[in-house]
């Protein structure tokens, strides 16, 4: 065995931890080089001191000190958790990170309230919430004009068009307006003649436009805007129909 | 080994911060954590100092003690960070350079402080035994002086010393061997002290 290698065993020797192969190869090392030997019984005789070192008393009032370095911890603690408290008011509310806050559990809210795609009803106060902060687009109803051209005995006429709309579940607000194309401008469109009024279910609106001619597609537009408030000019308008006026010529043709 | 049931109510009342029961407590330990402070640093001063942070840390985490091990090692744990803490923040200080080497055993890597003291021979003069073993062991590198101490001071097993420290077994017996070793190559110039 080399010296460096017993070297690193020297320790588990003197604890009586080698099992018997390797004691006997560190015994015989040991026999064999003085130095090492020498090196062990150094070893073990500061090993003995080190076993044998006193007990150190603590100082005077060591435990008093620790008592009440632990009591002024305590009061500091206290202190601050109070001024914590204190220091709160509603203006907390409004620190970036309380915002921050906020902002993102509204919008986890709002996300999760969007991807359950369930009627908003059946979560009780949590949807009035929702509806509050995102209003439910309406559905628009399917409409069904009815196209009536009534001729004055003298000239022009007017153009009676009846809405009814179907599978609406709230009122809903239509505007009729028939454009006629200016001959002189191309591309140009003026409005010939407009109704509106409001949709209730299964009842049918009437609105009547008096008209110099009576209006074909060739010369004319017709169309039907669907909006959910009462004054569509100032809202968006949610639907656009855009109705022939080919039953109305066939009528005449009749 | 189990815990003492009566410890074990008293660790259960200081996590509730029970005050009495943690003064009940600390009296049980306090020679002992002062005794392993005062080895680790040989200093009456910076063990009673180390021994105090010791103790007001125990008190913050004892709500973490889980009763894994004993309640003893998980406070020598706490005393010997703090003592390695306080010895890495009077490095920073004092700007001491560092000697980084590897210990290659077990494949851990360690950061020690080089021993710029002046050699044992230079201090035997006029110094008891047991006070020029003192220094001899202040004269080691951090990891060998706490190993040197948690098992010959302290009467702590490989197992202990490997909780204490959280290391593996093998590494605390090459390590503490290394030690020894070094200590007794510290000490070879009074060798004639240590018949």
């Amino acid at each position: 065995m080399k010296r460096d290698s017993a070297k690193e065993l020297y320790s588990d020797y003197l604890t009586g931890d080698l099992d018997d192969a390797l004691k006997v190869s560190v015994e015989n090392h040991l026999a064999e080089d003085t130095d090492s030997r020498t090196e062990v019984d150094a070893m073990r005789r500061v090993w003995t001191q080190l076993d044998a070192m006193p007990r150190v008393d603590t100082p005077a009032y060591f435990h008093e000190n620790i008592m009440s370095r632990l009591d002024a911890e305590l009061a500091r603690e206290t202190e601050q958790s109070a001024a914590r408290t204190a220091v709160w008011d509603w203006r907390t509310l409004f620190r970036p990170r309380q915002l921050a806050v906020a902002a993102t559990l509204l919008i986890v809210f709002l996300g999760g309230v969007e991807a359950i795609q369930s009627q908003h009803a059946a979560l009780g106060p949590l949807g009035t919430i929702y509806r509050w902060l995102r209003p439910a687009t309406p559905v628009m109803p399917v409409v069904t004009p009815r196209l009536e051209w009534k001729q004055n005995t003298t000239t022009g006429g007017t153009l009676v068009v009846g809405v009814r709309g179907v599978s609406q579940t709230q009122p809903v607000h239509f505007r009729v307006q028939l454009y006629g194309k200016i001959k002189e401008v191309e591309n140009a469109v003026r409005v010939l003649g407009s109704g509106e009024g409001t949709l209730s279910a299964g009842e049918e609106e009437v609105v009547e436009l008096p008209l110099a001619d009576k209006p074909t597609d060739v010369d004319c537009t017709l169309l039907i805007m669907l909006s959910s408030t009462e004054t569509p000019n100032q809202g968006a308008v949610n639907k656009v129909v855009p109705v022939s006026l080919q039953p109305l010529t066939s009528d005449a043709a009749r | 080994m189990p815990i003492n049931p009566e410890e074990q109510i008293l660790i259960d009342r200081c996590k509730t911060g029970d005050r009495s029961a943690f003064d009940v407590l600390i009296r049980s330990y306090e020679k002992r954590v002062y005794n392993l402070a005062y080895r680790l640093s040989g200093s009456y001063d910076e063990a009673n100092d180390i021994s105090i942070d010791a103790f007001l840390r125990v008190f913050q985490a004892v709500r973490l003690f889980r009763g894994d091990a004993n309640f003893s090692t998980w406070l020598f744990r706490i005393v010997t960070n703090v003592y390695l803490d306080r010895r890495k923040r009077t490095r920073n200080k004092q700007h001491l350079s560092l000697e980084e080497y590897i210990e290659l055993e077990e494949n851990s890597v360690s950061r020690q402080i080089e021993d710029t003291a002046p050699t044992p021979d230079l201090v035997v003069e006029g110094h008891e035994r047991q006070d020029i073993l003192q220094k001899a062991i202040a004269l080691l590198p951090d990891y060998q002086r706490t190993m040197i101490v948690l098992y010959h001071t302290e009467g702590l097993s490989y197992e202990e010393i490997a909780e204490v420290l959280d290391l593996r077994i093998g590494t605390v017996k090459s390590r503490l061997n290394r030690a020894r070793l070094s200590l007794r190559e510290k000490l070879d110039p009074v060798k004639e002290l240590f018949p």
